[in-house]
């Protein structure tokens, strides 16, 4: 695996550094760690750092966010088709049928539900990457 | 209270505390070493998160815990020691999203086929205010955590 460029769109600074220590417990290769707190500042470093020759390889989003949530926050992504491809695996507490296949619809390649394991990220990751068969 | 209530509320307090022992377990490395109606603990509680939740059915939580309790879990989530223990600050955030995690779980327990909208959490110190539901007490391997979840309206 690559090193990767990752994003991570959490209101809460303390899911935040979760995350982050999370990948590094994971021994995940990492090269860049963006940070967002809604989806709107996630949709500007999208725009500014998902560019060619640098993409990100994938983002981590939160559900429930002030100003732009997850799901409003995925819809946006794939509007634009530069970034129609960039895998987002969503992280919550909310892990209803009716939540999952909603994220599915709207074009969420992976979830995981709080609470979630190093191991349980690290098999995620891998599956969105290639490296397995991916499952929302 | 009739029987029918009694039950839901009775299941409602088992899916709650097998929420938070989900919760616990996986995410702060504690767990609960008992539970009832109530803790030996001292009230108020120093601080208190309220999470208000949406969608098919409206509801509050509330999740109280003492300081001990909070230091230790934030601790565990942070993943800093003795010497680096996490502020006030980030005791609060982590708090705030401890109980965001026992909401969200709850629901997905409770109401497998809901779906719902949460509030962010709010945090207050001290706690401040009760309210009616149905209420767990809990002793965890480090301080007490008291929690409650108001189903089917919220607090004024």
């Amino acid at each position: 695996m690559n090193s990767l460029r990752i994003l991570i769109v959490d209101d809460s600074p303390a899911m935040r550094a979760y995350v982050r220590r999370t990948v590094q417990l994971a021994s995940l290769p990492v090269k860049n760690v963006f940070e967002a707190g809604n989806g709107v500042e996630a949709l500007e470093i999208v725009r500014k750092e998902n560019r060619d020759p640098n993409k990100l390889d994938l983002i981590f989003a939160d559900l429930n966010m002030p100003v732009m949530n997850g799901e409003e926050f995925v819809q946006k992504l794939r509007e634009d088709e530069r970034d129609a491809n960039v895998p987002v695996l969503i992280i919550s507490t909310d892990a209803t049928q009716k939540r999952v296949t909603r994220l599915r619809e709207l074009g969420a390649q992976g979830y995981i539900s709080k609470p979630c394991q190093p191991e349980m990220i690290r098999l995620k990751v891998q599956q969105l990457l290639g490296e397995e068969p991916v499952a929302v | 209270m009739t029987h029918e209530l009694q039950e839901r509320n009775e299941v409602m307090a088992a899916e709650l505390v097998g929420a938070a022992r989900d919760v616990l377990n996986v995410m702060f490395f504690t767990d609960i070493m008992e539970e009832g109606d109530d803790c030996a603990c001292e009230k108020p509680f120093p601080l208190q998160v309220r999470v208000r939740f949406s969608g098919d059915q409206v509801g509050e939580f509330r999740m109280e815990v003492d300081d001990v309790a909070a230091g230790s879990m934030a601790g565990s989530f942070l993943g800093t020691d003795q010497v680096n223990s996490p502020s006030g600050e980030e005791v609060d955030q982590v708090m705030g999203e401890l109980g965001n995690m026992i909401c969200g779980a709850f629901l997905s327990r409770f109401e497998k086929e809901g779906l719902f909208a949460l509030s962010a959490p709010e945090v207050v110190r001290p706690a401040d205010g009760a309210i009616p539901g149905v209420h767990r007490g809990l002793e965890l391997m480090e301080g007490y955590m008291d929690l409650r979840v108001l189903w089917g309206s919220v607090s004024g």
